[in-house]
């Protein structure tokens, strides 16, 4: 075995422990204290301002593939999806969720279905409330029929969570001529960049990531949190130390 | 068990690749063909999704419904024309490359503009530090072009991209890899279930 696969291992083994150690703690009634997030306290409000207001919500997933790299990504837009849908059908006023991913629709279809058969109205579920619009590699295709559906009526709020790249800008315009409340979650720095001027909230990253633990809660997603803490500590530890070393061998 | 066999199901499966990729390359390389061939199929009933709905706007005469449907069959249709030797085999390919590239050329070409209007609209609504910051930004961002005093910006602009660009960049792109790692260990040992509430 190589001394790379050996390394690799040697970690998963040991940040798995670290979790599974770190959840059971929570469980036990170990305190995790999360920031307060304007992001995530923005999304929350978006149902009751929609059954408010009576303008649905518009969500898009993005174009990032369960199957592929930005599965990470689309897990977390998932988990919001869960989230905004299940306090949205319960009040009748379901959520129009758009996609440039084929993946991404069966998953968006299917939380949607177990949404409405939870609030026991499963006869309100429609497949076409999660619209494919096109293939993930064809960004602006996305990019132009995601606008046209924001175009089409009022929006209380225009969610765009998951992979976007530069094409975010066509939509966030769209979505600022109908003059929705915009959230922006995502993980890639190029969408985020380009969505800073037009967000009214905005996800960065590794908070996108985090959805879990500030929608949900749970022991697992608190624990990773600390997990992710402790790793970054241990990492800012390891570029201190290089870069102290460089300037000895400099010297 | 309806609850419990899609997490069994996605547990091995993750974990056999993992081991694979670790260990058995041939193994993760049949899982992951798999994970494709199904992704394929999504893609297939992605544009049955797209279709359908269409269709029934179409029906109301909405014009760009119309259009859509219009096109998906014609290009199926010129497909299936390459494909049984009836045209020169090269239609479907010019037809993305006289129509499709172009029209998403100058579709992109708007997002300069777009970004433009955003610039103002942000400092009409937030004129608070960070709107001011990024305008600021922004500015220096732009000034490489050859103009009167853009040499006293260039040191500027090469301290903001060398040192806060970089470093800003990496840090988000550090905390983004160690969300991944978690939330990845997390699908692995069945904590977090998307497929499966």
């Amino acid at each position: 075995m190589e001394l790379t696969t050996l390394a690799i291992l040697f970690f998963i083994i040991l940040t798995g422990a670290g979790l599974m150690a770190l959840t059971y703690r929570t469980q036990k009634g170990g305190a995790v204290k999360l920031r307060p997030h304007p992001g995530y306290l923005t999304l929350q409000k978006q149902v009751g301002q929609a059954v408010e207001s009576g303008q649905p919500i518009h969500i898009s997933l993005g174009r990032g593939s369960l199957s592929g790299r930005a599965n990470p990504t689309s897990v977390a837009a998932l988990t919001i999806l869960n989230h905004l849908a299940e306090g949205s059908c319960a009040n009748g006023m379901p959520p129009t969720v758009t996609t440039g991913d084929g993946t991404l629709l069966l998953a968006g279809q299917d939380q949607l279905r177990q949404v409405y058969h939870q609030a026991h109205r499963p006869a309100e579920y429609q497949p076409g409330m999660v619209q494919f619009q096109a293939s993930s590699s064809d960004p602006i295709t996305y990019a132009a029929g995601t606008s046209q559906v924001v175009n089409q009526q009022a929006w209380g709020s225009n969610i765009l969570i998951g992979q976007f790249g530069q094409e975010i800008p066509l939509i966030i315009e769209a979505g600022s001529r109908a003059q929705a409340e915009q959230i922006i979650s995502t993980d890639d720095p190029i969408a985020l960049a380009l969505a800073y001027p037009s967000a009214h909230a905005l996800i960065i990253g590794e908070e996108h990531l985090a959805a879990g633990a500030y929608l949900n809660g749970q022991p697992a997603q608190l624990a990773s949190l600390q997990l992710q803490d402790i790793l970054r500590l241990l990492i800012i530890i390891a570029i201190l130390l290089a870069t102290l070393m460089g300037l000895l061998v400099s010297l | 068990m309806k609850n419990s066999l899609p997490t069994a199901f996605a547990l091995v499966f993750g974990l056999l690749t993992l081991v694979g990729l670790l260990l058995i390359p041939g193994l993760a390389q049949l899982i992951l063909g798999w994970a494709g061939f199904l992704a394929a199929c999504a893609l297939l009933l992605g544009l049955g999704n797209l279709f359908l709905i269409h269709s029934r706007r179409a029906i109301r005469a909405n014009p760009y419904s119309l259009t859509l449907i219009g096109a998906m069959l014609a290009v199926i249709l010129i497909g299936l024309a390459d494909m049984l030797a009836l045209t020169d085999g090269n239609t479907a390919q010019q037809l993305f490359q006289y129509l499709q590239q172009p029209l998403e050329t100058a579709f992109s070409s708007l997002l300069a503009f777009f970004l433009l209007f955003a610039g103002f609209r942000l400092f009409q609504q937030r004129r608070d530090r960070w709107a001011g910051l990024f305008i600021i930004v922004v500015i220096i961002l732009l000034i490489p072009l050859p103009a009167a005093g853009a040499n006293l910006f260039n040191p500027l602009r090469a301290l903001i991209s060398a040192l806060f660009v970089t470093a800003g960049l990496r840090g988000l792109l550090i905390g983004i890899a160690l969300g991944t790692i978690t939330l990845s260990l997390r699908l692995l040992t069945g904590s977090e279930r998307p497929y499966s509430k």
